[in-house]
């Protein structure tokens, strides 16, 4: 150690058994070749990768298998050669025990290796202090290297600080974690690597210096990283810091508070505050990315425990299922068996043993139950503080065990939920043997659903408002377009009127029998228009004369004038009427029978319009009485009239439809449509009938008290189904 | 006499420092109120699915706001009941089972696709446009958006729309809040562990 | 074949409930050692008859519940309840009075809130509460005088016996009357302290026996510190604000009880460890145990000087578990990489 580093103590933390001599006392093996290795897609935090191989496809180690996908990703390397056997969904090591898309290798056995070799010669470069950050970054990007200490957050995504300037790099080499040596034994046996790595890490940030955290319950691994120092000629920039043993100084948060004393702000990241933290084993990865070419393939994992009689460490291939592992150390299972991925305090116990050892896999322990018994029932907690005491992001678990328990999420959020790293401490010293860890679990997990459902709620309530904005909008546009099309028409017809009469003339011959034309019509409407303008005219020379005391003698002549015109202009509109209903009468008789105004559909219609009347006119009736207007009477009068109106167009209808499925085979074929759809809303109702009735069947045999309610329904859907039916029993269909 | 003087202007004095602090608490502590429509619209589900009897979640915040009953929105549920009872001081009911049942798991629509003919039926059903396609083509249902109101299913004349539950993947799973010790005991210790975790 | 999964951590320190309540149970026992020494044996009939008593009840409300009994019993905590009411009874109250204050704080003040771990209020408090207000003067004079005053033995077993569970007076009455704080309080006005002190109640510099109660269940105290059982906030806290109060207020003697008098006699010792430190009603932030523990000192001076009742740690107790969970929202520490501690129990407060 060449600087003296000014160690921070961090609040609570516990000194559980350690447990670790166990596993560190022989040196790391290399498995040996699974008859299959299984590769989740997802072993990192963030997206999912991207298989670019097939099943069937020959691949060599190293070779890429899956690309990363988006920015916060990492790719996949074939970890040995041989064929891909399948790609499909298989139970991952999650707590879960869900499964996701692996690709699962078939190994040759050769260990043929994919074209490699280190970024220097890559680039071609003479001095390998040269490489730009860029590449580097690229490069690590590349060989799909994620934090190898539990978290598995892709190491190249955090190397972009962005804006932040990055003063310090810390190497975590803690482990605190009680078993768990796989840290420990790296730093022994590749202290180089992890130097070297730690080299590479500060050439890409640009950091002054580089601290080693090793809790000093691993005298061996310090050494080891020294004498690397003093190989790499390093010990100015890199510290090998030794620091207490407690849990959880291996947390990120925590290491950097005893490093430095400062405090990652919560919700921030490390970066902020210009530190960057990673693990030993991921330095080591980088290393072997950069100077090798070498992708992350392969990891080192202890396995220990009670259960298995060959405790120790292990160099294996990612993907090597579980099992194999364990059996390679003698595993007995034990009674009431558990297989923990990580260590005690922060691990996951695993579903089946089937399941493949990943990228974050730092340790497998099998303990026995007299080993590491399971809780007893817990008790109620009795607020003994203990838990306070231990927590190392000084929260009050007590307190965010009570707001869980009674799922008060406002309150447990209020309390810093989201500052709790899980890290089990409190769990661990609480007397009532309260799964405290697993409330915290199911609080963050709900909170956070919560959050996604209200942003999707959100999300919802703007399409949905965008949708009917968008509706109306198409409304009016439509409305617009009809309007337009109507003052087309309109001046089509202006400009009709112009052309010739003489045109129109042989027309007028041809249909001689008729009594008026369209030319006649037409005159008509000139007419009209001509003696409209007198009447203005007079008007206005009428008002003249009602104000001019002068002109007062010539007011008679005036009126009488008016009222002549006024009744002229009245014979006409008469006349035209009659003209324009004897014209549209006319095609109509003679057209086909689409035209035919009792056509069934026809008087389907107007029976429709009359009875949409009928709702309007009953609408304004019941505002009208409402506000107590005085057109009640009037509008009274109005809606009895057109339910006279309705009833007649259903008569009418009715009869139509009656006459045309028994006299005109044809007219059935119109109606069928209408009697089919009836049929299908009869069966959908008598379906939803029937669920009803389940429902109140079910309520009534569980003793709810919705059975009220249930059967206000139920009885609801019953008159719907009857009208349905006497509906189509009036078409004749059923 | 004085006495008497004292007594009010003591009372005065009080009424007078009371009134200036509540003054000022009304207004240090004024909340910034979005009208009540909307605040009973953002705790509406926003489901658009009409079962309470409105043609969608705005229109039913509206009628609360004007006094409807708090209880009929199923797919909001019991935890919706509540949180408008809490926002508006009143008695939370239980959810009116005239309007239909709370689903214990959200629902997405799934539409079989080699089936599906392109009528464009539920697109117009969709009240939050989560449905792609065009005439004649296939429709695919965009799960991130669908709010599994059950619209669009009756409209396809196929049939070939299925409500399906939200399937969890290891991102969105969390872990269940323990059974509580006294629940354990209640059953056999054993197998509830082995069992509830299995 | 599936294997157990089980949320982490997988391993568990070796604190366990029982054992804390135990020990909590084991701490008393030099007070109580004490107190049957100066008081006879009036004090450990009660004390047991309590126990007995408070488990009896906790096993039927569970069997009421249908809850596992054994599994409850086995937490102590009605063990402890029981022990702390049998020391806080006069000796020789009768055996009714035990039963009664036992019972209610076992039913009402514990299980009824949903046991262990749910009441808001000192379960044992609240019955010592029902009791004294009920029956005032069988709890302020059934308190025996030591023997080095009154000059007689104290009560023999089957004499203890007797008075308690027969309730003959005429041989209790040689043996009982007023603590030494009520005797205080209520004589200062007509004699000065010196005067008073010559009492037979009053031992010359303190009163004969109480002083050592009070240092057995301080040792006792020290001892559930050391073992990190409870921690130094709330006794100190309070002891503190008592003997602020009593300095500053009552510094005449002869006006009012002086603080060695405060300190060493009544339940000041066993109120400060083993009753207000009970965590469950307690608060449990630092400094909520802080102010917790110097609003008890605060109201026991109060009460104790100006108040009806010559003792008051039931009621100051009772009071402040009110408090409790409003000074736990508003003290919590602060957080990992928070620059401020959060305040209230709403998103919104600060
Ligand atoms: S350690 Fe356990 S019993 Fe004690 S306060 Fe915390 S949660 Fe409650
Ligand atoms: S798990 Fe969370 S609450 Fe418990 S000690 Fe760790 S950080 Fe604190
Ligand atoms: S029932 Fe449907 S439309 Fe009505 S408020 Fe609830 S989600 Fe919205
Ligand atoms: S896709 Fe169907 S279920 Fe989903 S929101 Fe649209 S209409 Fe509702």
């Amino acid at each position: 150690m060449t600087h003296l580093i000014q160690l921070h103590e961090f609040d609570g933390g516990i000194h559980p058994p350690e447990n670790k001599r166990q596993s560190n006392s022989r040196p790391i093996r290399k498995a040996s070749l699974p008859a299959e290795l299984v590769l989740p897609l997802h072993q990192h935090i963030g997206a999912p990768a991207n298989p670019v191989v097939a099943v069937g496809d020959s691949v060599l180690k190293g070779q890429v298998i899956a690309e990363p996908e988006g920015f916060v990703s990492a790719p996949l390397h074939a970890p040995t050669s041989g064929k891909i056997s399948a790609i499909e969904a298989r139970q991952v090591p999650h707590a879960s025990g869900l499964s996701e898309t692996c690709i699962v290798i078939e190994p040759d056995g050769e260990e043929t290796w994919a074209e490699h070799q280190g970024l220097c010669d890559a680039l071609g470069l003479e001095h390998c202090d040269d490489i730009p950050k860029e590449k580097l970054i690229e490069r690590i990007r590349d060989c799909g290297i994620a934090g190898m200490g539990g978290a598995g957050f892709p190491t190249a995504v955090k190397l972009h600080t962005g804006q932040h300037n990055i003063d310090t790099l810390i190497l975590n080499g803690a482990e605190c974690e009680p078993y768990i040596t796989a840290d420990d034994m790296l730093m022994r046996e590749h202290a180089s690597e992890v130097i070297r790595g730690a080299q590479i890490l500060l050439q890409i940030l640009g950091a002054e210096r580089c601290l080693i955290g090793v809790e000093d319950n691993k005298p061996e691994a310090i050494a080891a990283l020294e004498d690397a120092l003093v190989q790499h000629n390093e010990e100015h920039h890199i510290d090998v810091v030794t620091i207490p043993t407690k849990y959880p100084s291996g947390g990120e948060k925590q290491l950097i508070q005893i490093l430095t004393g400062k405090e990652v702000p919560s919700g921030g990241i490390p970066a902020s505050l210009g530190i960057v933290c990673q693990n030993v084993g991921t330095a080591a990865a980088i290393a072997d990315a950069v100077d090798l070419g070498r992708p992350l393939i392969s990891r080192i994992t202890t396995v220990t425990g009670d259960a298995v009689r060959d405790k120790g460490n292990w160099e294996v291939l990612l993907g090597t299922p579980v099992s194999h592992l364990l059996s390679l150390s003698g595993y007995r299972p034990a009674k009431r068996e558990r297989v923990v991925m990580g260590g005690p305090m922060m691990g996951f116990a695993l579903p089946t043993t089937g399941l493949p050892v990943v990228k974050t896999t730092n340790c497998l322990l099998a303990p026995t139950d007299k080993e590491l018994p399971t809780n007893n029932p817990a008790m109620a907690c009795i607020r003994c503080g203990l838990c306070a005491d231990a927590c190392p992001a000084d929260l009050l678990p007590q307190q965010l065990y009570w707001f869980s328990k009674a799922q008060e999420f406002d309150k447990a959020e209020q309390h810093n939920l989201f500052d709790c790293i899980e890290c089990g401490a409190c769990s661990y010293v609480c007397p009532s043997e309260i799964p405290l860890v697993q409330y915290y679990r199911f609080s963050k997990g709900a909170i956070r659903e919560e959050r996604a459902a209200a942003e999707k709620a959100e999300q919802a309530r703007i399409r949905y408002e965008a949708r009917i904005e968008r509706q109306e909008r198409e409304k009016a546009e439509k409305e617009a377009k009809r309007k337009a099309r109507a003052e087309a028409a309109a001046k089509a017809q202006s400009a009709k009127k112009e052309a010739p009469i003489a045109k129109a003339a042989p027309a007028t011959e041809s249909t001689a029998t008729e009594p008026t034309t369209d030319a006649d019509l037409e005159k008509l409407q000139k007419q009209l228009s001509a003696a409209q303008a007198a009447v203005a005219k007079t008007k206005e020379k009428l008002e003249a004369a009602r104000e001019n005391p002068e002109m007062a003698d010539k007011i008679p002549a005036f009126e009488s004038a008016l009222t002549k015109t006024q009744d002229k202009i009245k014979t006409l509109a008469k006349e035209i009427a009659a003209a324009k209903k004897a014209a549209k009468a006319a095609p109509a008789a003679t057209g086909p029978d689409k035209g035919d105004p009792n056509s069934p559909e026809r008087l389907q219609k107007k029976w429709e319009t009359a009875a949409a009347r009928l709702d309007t006119a009953r609408k304004r009736l019941e505002d009208a009485e409402a506000e107590g207007a005085d057109t009640v009477d009037a509008l009274r009068t109005g809606v009895e009239k057109q339910e006279s109106r309705v009833a007649e167009a259903k008569a009418a209808y009715e009869a139509a439809l009656k006459s045309g499925t028994d006299n005109k085979p044809t007219e059935a074929t119109a109606t069928k449509p209408d009697a089919e759809q009836l049929q299908k809303k009869l069966l959908a109702q008598k379906d939803r009938v029937e669920k009803a009735r389940e429902r109140l069947e079910m309520a009534r045999a569980e003793k709810l008290d919705s059975v009220d309610a249930l059967e206000k329904a139920l009885n609801k859907q019953l008159e719907k189904l009857a009208a349905f039916e006497a509906q189509t029993s009036t078409t004749g269909e059923v | 006499m004085s006495t008497i003087i004292i007594a009010i202007l003591v009372l005065a004095g009080l009424a007078a420092i009371f009134g200036a602090l509540l003054g000022f608490a009304s207004v240090r502590f004024k909340v910034e109120g979005n009208p009540v429509v909307d605040q009973v619209n953002d705790l509406l589900p926003q489901t658009q699915c009409g079962q309470c009897g409105f043609p969608g979640c705005k229109p039913y915040a509206e009628a609360i706001a004007d006094g409807e009953k708090i209880n009929k929105c199923p797919p909001g549920g019991e935890s919706t009941i509540q949180a408008l009872a809490d926002l508006l001081g009143v008695e939370p009911e239980p959810l009116d089972a005239e309007h239909g049942a709370e689903k214990d798991v959200p629902m997405v629509a799934y539409i079989r696709e080699d089936e599906c003919i392109g009528c464009t039926k539920c697109i117009q059903a969709c009240p939050v446009d989560a449905i792609l396609g065009a005439a004649k083509q296939m429709h695919t249902v965009i799960v991130d958006e669908c709010t599994g109101c059950d619209l669009c299913v009756e409209p396809c004349p196929v049939d070939c729309i299925d409500m399906v539950p939200q399937s969890t993947d290891t991102s969105s799973w969390y872990w269940q809040a323990p059974t509580t010790g006294v629940e354990l005991i209640a059953t056999d210790r054993r197998s509830i562990t082995t069992e509830a975790h299995a | 074949m599936a294997l157990l999964t089980l949320s982490s951590p997988h391993t568990h320190g070796p604190n366990r409930t029982s054992r804390i309540m135990l020990t909590v149970a084991l701490a008393t026992l030099p007070g109580l050692a004490v107190m049957t020494w100066f008081f006879g044996f009036g004090t450990l009939i009660n004390t047991v008859l309590a126990v007995v008593t408070a488990l009896f009840s906790e096993a039927l409300v569970l069997k009421l519940r249908k809850y596992p009994v054994s599994f409850f019993l086995k937490d102590n905590t009605a063990l402890v309840t029981g022990l702390l009411l049998g020391l806080a009874l006069p000796p020789l109250a009768p055996w009714w009075i035990t039963v009664l204050a036992t019972s209610f704080a076992i039913i009402f003040a514990k299980q009824i809130y949903g046991g262990m771990g749910n009441n808001p209020f000192n379960p044992a408090m609240v019955g010592y509460a029902l009791v004294l207000i009920s029956f005032p003067v069988q709890m302020t004079t059934n308190w025996v005088t030591s023997f080095q005053v009154t000059g007689s033995e104290i009560a023999g077993f089957s004499e203890a016996l007797s008075i308690i569970f027969t309730g003959s007076s005429s041989a209790a009455d040689a043996f009982t009357g007023a603590t030494p704080l009520d005797q205080y309080k209520h004589l200062i006005s007509k004699e000065t302290s010196d005067e008073l002190l010559q009492r037979n109640t009053f031992n010359g510099w303190l009163n004969g026996g109480w002083e050592w109660v009070n240092l057995a269940f301080l040792a006792g105290g020290l001892f559930l510190m050391a073992r990190r059982i409870i921690t130094w906030h709330i006794p100190v806290s309070m002891l503190v604000a008592l003997s602020i109060c009593s300095l500053i207020l009552g510094w005449d003697e002869d006006l009012y009880t002086p603080l060695s008098l405060h300190l060493l006699s009544g339940a000041t010792m066993l109120g400060a460890f083993f009753i207000a430190t009970d965590p469950v009603s307690a608060s449990t932030t630092p400094t909520g145990k802080l102010i917790y523990g110097a609003g008890i000192g605060v109201l026991l001076y109060v009460i104790r000087t100006w108040g009806a009742y010559p003792d008051a740690v039931a009621f100051a107790v009772l009071l402040m578990n009110f408090a409790a969970p409003f000074i736990d929202a508003y003290t919590q520490p602060r957080s990992y990489g928070h620059s401020k501690p959060k305040r209230g129990l709403k998103p919104g407060d600060k």
